[in-house]
């Protein structure tokens, strides 16, 4: 593999991915591209992500001693204004090159991808590029704080966000989770150039990224570029993440917003144990606790169909379990009339089943849906990269994925599942009705045409 | 398409028994996904009962008689899905059930063949052509809960604000025609759609529609169709709409008016609204006579490209980038009522310098200011859209009923060579037919008092005039 000077190739593999193919390139800086040929198809996806998101708000810089403090929102703001380079936006050069490119970030990761039909390889280098070279300057960052701004007061409105963050700010008493990932209109007002390129410095490095690719392209050529333009490494040095000293229990047990909304929301929240957990056993944990859930409560319930029928939920209602290498947390709940009944007969649903364990039917055709799910991703490039990006930093392949929820028993669900539900790591969140419009109810474009609006993360 | 062996380049039609089935073979996709369309005239009269009976329906079969039985059935089949919908399009309101499953040639150890498929549309038929009753009723529980839950979510317009916006553009453009309602219909006729009424409507106006079947699937058209029969014929229900695309659905196509303004005359109506939100939203609805099946509907949709379609475009360029204004600022049209809608969520205070650096873009798209650059990046991204487009099934199914449903078949790969010959002159053509109509602006209480000036002033008739001079010159 030639590459820049010093690049070298440390592992080239290939694995089957339900009846596709899977390329591993691992480099000795610790840089890994990961690519999935989808032959047939027009579109080339390709998603460059590093370990690196809002809930890194204090670590100590390879090299350095002391751990900083920067503000909240800092990843966000970083990774909008990584897009700007003096010469313009490179979102511009994207266009001209007839791809699309966005970015994401999210508590624990900041992604930059771009999906195209023509023009690959000119694309993913200026993906390779770009986010190798940051330019900031004071006239910039003080540009996107105008922009930022107005992202965050559209969140303000949005209560299914309000409701989430009010959630995270119940649940957990110092751990970064509970900032609004894009940060507050106070902090991003904090956030100077000196900061952001720290922060880049710290976290875009080799070893702290990876890429991954799906659709019509060649491994081979995919890895070759990365050679080139990846870096031979950083010395070795790592960056070191603080958590805050997290306690078992939660902060308050209710939280309650008000907002214009038509009716009630209710998000019940069950923080996991301090235990942290790491490749195949987060995994573990992960598709345990997902479908004892979906068991518990999945459409198929008999409490789904009970709180259905009685009114309290209606069929957006979801439960669902999500765990990082640093937090985790189950969250439930979703439009209704009577939060305090809602609350009430869930906390009775989660006694029951934590009593009786998991139905042992339920729990087999849950997992052969799983398999057909994970299956049915595969159609997309989109959610076949970013659900590899996902797995490589929970230090984890697809295969080893799919071994897991082959092995997982349900005695072994149920008593996962038992821990994991305990009183004291229950919150819930509360979005109350603070309406006083003018009503009125309007007609709108109705399925969504391909003329949809541009609106990047 | 690819057009390679056994693979079709568009969609082909099959008739059985009183369904046109419609196929897209294609092996890309690991998921087979099929979409059943009842296609109904968009009426005030039934625009409620039609979006309430699919949501019925999907509670219970006559062998499946509880949603959590149809559950149980499809998380067997490996998490093969259903969903209903209601949809709009022009002035035709449709009623959806849409199924997904996994192929069978994809699932550990299954061979080939079309089990998963028939399974699937075995359900998906008996969901619209067989549902659980009671004495000739619907269930009289599913009717009151799902009846509550479509209330729930017609109130629930408002939780979206950027949506909302953009519903009560729609109601106050297009108000006293059809194009008005909302697809979900209408918070007044809840209350007298009894179980029994219900049931009426579905067996005397839903069933006695023509069927679409659109199917997206590895299998050849004529074995789809025969699975279809197959399926109908062991459901032992009787059909009594005639199959016909021909016939064409969904009543008079006429956009409600065509480039002149306002249908009433008027200049440009101002509709400010206030709720207590951080942020204000802008709606700023336009009317074009170019339709979907329009000879110039190429050039509308890279007029849309050029001015707000994409990150490259001139709204999210001046909007956003240029004066930090907004975080989201686009255009969209919707060809079936020949409306073109520009959005962004901004600070109150800064409505009239947003709506004139607006007005600078639509003026300049008008002048024919526009760049090569310009032009080129919006032709890719358009191919983009439209190429990805074709790697998904679901936006496969969409793009094909559309131009059923609006009179004109445009396959992806027709629209690509239409975009790639369309000039600067074919757009500035287009622009010259974009006539501003209605003004609506979602503000916080804090902005009302302004707010309520410039509504008056609207009252007044007069043309929205933006005066902030000094931003945004090219």
């Amino acid at each position: 593999m030639q590459g820049s000077p010093g690049v070298r190739l440390a592992e080239q593999r290939v694995r089957d991915l339900v009846g596709d193919r899977l390329h591993v390139a691992r480099f000795d800086s610790g840089f890994v591209v990961l690519t999935v040929p989808k032959p047939h198809f027009r579109q080339r996806y390709a998603v460059f992500a590093v370990r690196y998101g809002s809930i890194d708000s204090r670590f100590t810089p390879p090299g350095k001693d002391a751990p900083v403090d920067v503000p909240e929102g800092i990843a966000h703001f970083l990774e909008h204004k990584l897009f700007e380079k003096e010469k313009g936006d490179v979102f511009a050069d994207f266009a001209r090159l007839g791809a699309s490119a966005n970015a994401y970030t999210s508590y624990t990761l900041t992604a930059y991808l771009f999906s195209t039909v023509e023009h690959f390889e000119e694309s993913l280098d200026l993906l390779l590029r770009f986010v190798q070279e940051p330019y900031f300057s004071e006239a910039s960052v003080r540009k996107e704080q105008g922009i930022i701004e107005q992202e965050l007061r559209m969140y303000e409105d949005d209560p299914t966000r309000v409701l989430l963050i009010d959630l995270m700010r119940a649940l957990y008493h110092v751990h970064p989770v509970r900032e609004e990932i894009g940060g507050t209109v106070e902090s991003i007002r904090r956030i100077g150039v000196p900061e952001l390129y720290l922060c880049h410095s710290t976290f875009y490095r080799p070893s702290n990224a990876v890429l991954a690719v799906a659709g019509e392209v060649d491994p081979d050529a995919v890895a070759r570029l990365a050679a080139e333009r990846v870096p031979p490494g950083d010395d070795g040095q790592v960056v070191r993440r603080f958590d805050p000293q997290e306690p078992d229990g939660v902060r308050q047990v209710r939280i309650e917003a008000q907002l214009p909304v038509s009716r009630p929301r209710l998000a019940l929240g069950i923080k996991d144990v301090p235990r942290r957990y790491y490749g195949r056993e987060l995994v573990r944990r992960d598709l345990a606790i997902s479908l004892a859930l979906d068991a518990v409560l999945g459409r198929a319930s008999q409490a789904f169909t009970e709180l259905y029928e009685s009114g309290l939920i209606d069929d957006a209602f979801s439960a669902r379990y999500m765990s990082d290498t640093r937090f985790a947390h189950t969250v439930m709940g979703g439009e209704t009339p009577d939060p305090d009944a809602l609350e009430a007969r869930l906390r009775a649903i989660l006694d029951r089943a934590v009593d009786q364990g998991i139905d042992r039917d339920a729990f087999e055709r849950l997992r052969r849906k799983e398999i057909g799910d994970f299956v049915a991703s595969m159609d997309s490039p989109e959610m076949v990269a970013n659900a590899l990006v996902n797995l490589h930093f929970r230090g984890v392949t697809p295969q080893v994925y799919l071994e897991v929820l082959q092995e997982l028993d349900h005695e072994e669900v149920t008593g996962i599942f038992r821990e994991h539900v305990h009183p004291s790591r229950l919150a819930v969140s509360v979005v109350l009705p603070a309406r006083s419009g003018n009503g009125g109810w309007g007609p709108g474009p109705e399925r969504p045409s391909a003329e949809d609006g541009a609106v990047r993360p | 398409m690819t057009g390679q062996d056994g693979e079709s380049r568009w969609f082909e039609t099959r008739r059985v028994a009183g369904v046109s089935v419609h196929v897209l073979t294609t092996r890309k996709f690991k998921v087979e996904s099929a979409r059943l369309v009842v296609p109904l005239p968009l009426r005030v009269q039934d625009v409620t009962a039609n979006a309430l009976v699919p949501f019925v329906l999907r509670r219970g079969t006559r062998t499946l008689p509880t949603l959590q039985a149809i559950t149980r059935r499809l998380e067997g089949m490996y998490g093969a899905r259903l969903s209903v919908d209601v949809g709009k399009v022009g002035r035709t309101q449709t009623v959806e059930v849409r199924g997904e499953t996994v192929a069978d040639a994809c699932l550990p150890g299954e061979g080939k063949g079309s089990r998963q498929l028939e399974g699937l549309l075995g359900i998906m038929f008996e969901t619209l052509l067989d549902p659980a009753t009671q004495s000739e009723s619907f269930v009289p529980e599913y009717v009151l809960q799902e009846r509550d839950i479509l209330r729930r979510r017609i109130e629930g317009i408002i939780n979206n604000k950027r949506q909302y916006a953009v519903f009560r553009l729609f109601e106050e453009m297009f108000a006293g025609t059809p194009e008005a309602l909302h697809r979900l219909g209408r918070l007044e006729d809840l209350p007298r759609l009894d179980p029994a009424t219900l049931y009426r409507h579905y067996r005397e106006r839903v069933l006695a529609r023509p069927l679409d079947l659109v199917v997206v699937s590895s299998l050849p058209a004529d074995t789809v169709a025969e699975l279809a029969e197959k399926v109908l014929h062991d459901l032992g229900v009787p059909l009594r709409g005639t199959a016909g695309v021909e016939e064409g659905h969904g009543g008079s196509r006429e956009p409600a008016a065509g480039g002149a303004g306002r249908p009433d005359g008027r200049g440009v109506r101002s509709v400010t609204e206030t709720e207590e939100v951080k942020q204000a939203v802008l709606a700023l609805g336009y009317r074009t006579p170019v339709l979907f099946d329009s000879p110039r509907y190429p050039a509308l949709v890279a007029y849309n490209g050029v001015l707000g379609g994409f990150p490259h475009s001139k709204l999210f360029i001046h909007v956003r980038e240029r004066h930090s204004l907004a975080y989201f600022a686009y255009s969209r049209v919707d060809s079936s009522v020949g409306a073109l809608v520009v959005s962004a969520g901004i600070d109150p205070r800064h409505r009239e310098r947003a709506m004139a650096i607006i007005e600078q873009q639509l003026a300049a798209m008008a002048a024919g200011e526009i760049s090569d650059e310009e032009l080129e990046a919006t032709r890719r991204a358009l191919v983009r859209r439209w190429r990805t487009s074709e790697d998904d099934p679901g936006a496969l199914t969409d793009h094909y009923l559309d131009g059923l449903l609006m009179g004109r078949q445009r396959p992806f790969s027709e629209l690509i060579e239409d975009v790639r010959r369309t000039g600067r002159e074919e757009i500035v053509e287009v622009a010259t037919t974009v006539t501003p109509d209605t003004f609506y602006f979602l503000t916080g209480r804090q902005a009302r008092d302004q707010a309520a000036e410039q509504a008056a002033m609207a009252e007044g008739g007069s043309r929205h005039d933006a005066g902030q001079p000094g931003s945004a010159a090219r």
